[in-house]
């Protein structure tokens, strides 16, 4: 016979609507009486079955379960009266209409089956092939919702009242004073004071956030973006310790005062405590969050440090190939066109060695401020070595090849010292130079030294010496890739393929690379193709190869999860409050938490931050996303 | 006989973990069951009608082929379908709260 699966199944077996009034009543028992008529004409083809083929493969089956579940297979016989009852209550039910059948027949196949249905229950409880195992029957969107909002409870408007004043009689004596009321200080030194005249204005906005390494502890720093000259803002940075019991969204654990604005944090890589900001006259600080007096130490402005907005920190660590030690290293870069490394072991006196963001344009030098800035890894394995990602104001990215500070013995070229004294410290930081350097900033330290009437050089001596910055500072490009229309705002690696970065900038553009290719892999516009949104920061999430998050000036968090889609962002968290007027929905910052893979931290410039939490497809690794990956690098490969 | 069909089940029935059993007949009407009458009826119905598109799915790729046995693994549950000719039992049983064994 032919077997149409279609129609065998739809009509030789009663449905369970069919069957309802066969249950209840005469009604039912004719419903019943033609259903059965239909299942006999088929019952003979389905159900043919030999019972000794049968029994073959169950004791075949039976063979292989055996000497995996013996125990308890035979249980007391206790009866579970309720259970009877109401079986025979249903019987009678049951019973009452057409089926009858061979109890005899029943009981033999039964006793038949009950071994090999004897084992399988007994393996069901000891197995645990399916105890991970999950189907995905749909994709399960689960949503990611809004945690925290933080909000900190220092008063900028009392700190910065003398502030104000003065600037007030500065704009009484030029005439520019309008009509703001008093809590309107902070517009003063940009002459455009009439905006943000709301209640809003004694809030500082939200410029860096930054989790500590054990992900316990999210640090806020507060600024301002908006200065034209001299930042003269007290701002400070606050930390919450998320999981305290004494948690409070309102309440830091701690306030931490700055005497100008900061423009970045970051937290040190192995010490929960140590925290590294950067402020816009170009100062670093480092903090320990822990103790009463929290500033360790902070670097001063010159020439030969930073003098301008530090756009971005980044701790470096270096394991030294001769012992086991493992030092870190700031690494600071600004829009002075410099990118330094200070030591942790000099306590930011002095760099230990610097860069210049310079190039040949026209014949002439011409330096360009670094705004962004990763470390990757370069070659065809993707290996971690010196290689860093530098993004600067003019929308350009270049490769650098910055080495760790060195130590090297260089002490020949101090035998003839001429009357002065090297201080090691100094010594070290001219090992990092040429050697035709060398010599020539030895000549012009020892001649400063002796014409102050000193004897001694330490490395700071070096700097006030003002040799050539470009013998100094060396220029470390050695390749760059296709730019960004504008300043390059973020730089992210990606923490599990080294070769690949995204970046973001102005305008508009997320652009994923490959370090060894010139031109991005992928572009995305989150914000619609030219919509001009103001992309402010990039990260790669530290769980998921293929997701990444971006922040722009709409306030929306567009986060690309390319497993899922890889051209439109999977996800749009936009902000929510309409409290808040459009020009401080800016979302300036964002950073995952490198422990709870779900928590994402974002920070506005409406002077909140608000902690993410993320579905747990966003936060848990996907199959076979590490080759979504990698498809980007192969797609390269066959160009 | 009626004694030793009871005393099967009831063996059955005593397994961890066992939520139910119901034995259907060709037709998929139950003639025994320790479940609720609606739970029967539907279980009974529904898991009848599976197993004969089953066995048309099986006989349709192998004219010799038959099945001998079913079981699901859904979520919670593991549902065991013992088919013949004239019955099919079926076992309900969650196997998840093993931690004793």
């Amino acid at each position: 016979m032919d077997l149409d699966p279609i129609n065998f199944s739809d009509d030789c077996f009663p449905s369970y609507a069919s069957v309802k009034p066969h249950q209840s009543g005469e009604g039912g028992a004719v419903g019943a009486s033609k259903k059965r008529k239909d299942a006999e004409v088929n019952t003979v083809e389905l159900y043919y079955m030999e019972q000794e083929t049968n029994t073959k493969t169950k004791k075949n089956a039976i063979s292989i379960q055996t000497d995996r579940v013996f125990h308890s297979a035979a249980v007391g016989d206790d009866e579970d009266e309720a259970y009877y009852d109401e079986d025979e209550k249903l019987q009678k039910q049951l019973n009452s209409g057409p089926p009858q059948y061979d109890e005899n027949a029943l009981a033999k196949w039964l006793s038949s089956i009950y071994p090999k249905l004897s084992q399988l229950l007994e393996a069901n409880l000891t197995n645990k092939a399916f105890d991970n195992y999950e189907v995905f029957w749909e994709e399960e969107r689960g949503e990611v919702e809004l945690w925290q909002k933080l909000t900190t409870n220092f008063d900028f408007k009392e700190i910065n009242k003398a502030t104000q004043k003065a600037i007030n009689q500065v704009k009484a004596a030029t005439n520019e004073v309008q009509n703001e009321a008093d809590d309107d200080w902070e517009g003063g030194n940009q002459g455009r004071s009439v905006v943000n005249s709301t209640g809003s204005s004694e809030k500082y906005q939200v410029v860096s956030v930054a989790w500590s390494c054990n992900g316990s502890t999210l640090a806020i720093a507060y600024g301002r973006t908006n200065h034209t000259t001299w930042c003269e803002h007290i701002s400070a940075v606050s930390t919450w310790g998320i999981f305290r019991r004494e948690f409070d969204a309102k309440k830091p654990n701690k306030t931490i005062e700055v005497s100008n604005c900061l423009t970045t944090i970051e937290f040190h890589p192995s010490d929960p405590l140590i925290l590294a900001g950067g402020t816009i006259n170009g100062e670093i600080y480092l903090w320990n969050i822990d103790s009463e007096e929290s500033l360790i130490s902070n670097s001063a402005i010159d020439e030969y440090y930073h003098r301008e907005a530090i756009t971005r920190l980044a701790w470096v660590k270096y394991e030294s190939l001769t012992s086991l030690a493992v030092s870190y290293c700031i690494m600071s870069v600004s829009t002075d066109a410099k990118i330094l490394v200070w030591k942790l072991s000099d306590k930011l006196r002095f760099p230990a060695k610097g860069h210049l963001l310079a190039r040949k344009r026209d014949g002439e030098m011409g330096t360009v401020g670094g705004t962004s800035f990763a470390k990757v890894g370069y070659g065809a394995g993707g290996q971690e070595d010196s290689t860093f990602i530098v993004g600067t104001e003019g929308g350009s990215i270049f490769k650098c090849n910055i080495q760790q500070p060195l130590d090297k013995d260089i002490s020949h070229f101090f035998d003839n010292t001429s009357g002065v004294r090297w201080k090691q410290e100094a010594i070290n930081l001219l090992s990092n130079l040429p050697n035709k350097a060398i010599m020539e900033v030895k000549k012009k330290v020892e001649r400063y030294v002796l014409d102050k009437g000193e004897k001694d050089v330490w490395a700071p001596t070096v700097y006030h010496a003002k040799p050539d910055i470009k013998m100094l500072f060396t220029v470390p490009f050695n390749a760059n890739y296709e730019r960004h229309l504008g300043p390059v705002t973020s730089i992210s690696a990606s923490p599990f393929i080294k070769r690949i970065f995204v970046t973001s900038s102005t305008d508009g553009q997320l652009r994923l690379y490959d370090t060894l290719s010139n031109r991005p892999v992928a572009v995305y516009e989150p914000g619609g193709y030219g919509s001009g949104e103001y992309l402010m920061a990039v990260e790669f999430s530290p769980f998921r190869p293929a997701v990444f998050a971006a922040v722009g000036n709409s306030g929306n968090v567009y986060i690309y999860d390319l497993a899922q889609s890889k051209s439109s962002p999977s996800y749009i968290l936009r902000h929510q409050d309409d409290s808040v007027s459009h020009s401080l929905r800016v979302a300036q910052s964002l950073t995952f938490n490198p422990r709870q893979r779900d928590f994402l931290a974002v920070g506005y410039h409406d002077g909140n931050a608000r902690i993410y939490r993320l579905n747990y497809q966003l936060a848990n690794v996907q199959k076979n996303e590490l080759k979504v990956l990698q498809s980007f690098l192969e797609e390269k490969g066959t160009d | 006989m009626s004694q030793k069909v009871e005393e099967t089940l009831n063996r059955i029935n005593t397994h961890k973990g066992v939520k139910g059993i119901i034995i259907v007949n060709s037709r998929g009407i139950a003639i025994r069951s320790t479940m609720s009458q609606n739970e029967t009826i539907e279980y009974g119905s529904l898991i009848t009608q599976f197993t004969s598109k089953a066995q048309a799915t099986i006989k349709a790729l192998h004219q010799e082929e038959d099945i001998s046995f079913i079981r699901i693994r859904s979520k919670k549950h593991e549902i065991m379908i013992a088919p013949e000719k004239e019955f099919s039992l079926i076992v309900l049983q969650n196997p998840s709260n093993d931690e004793t064994n």
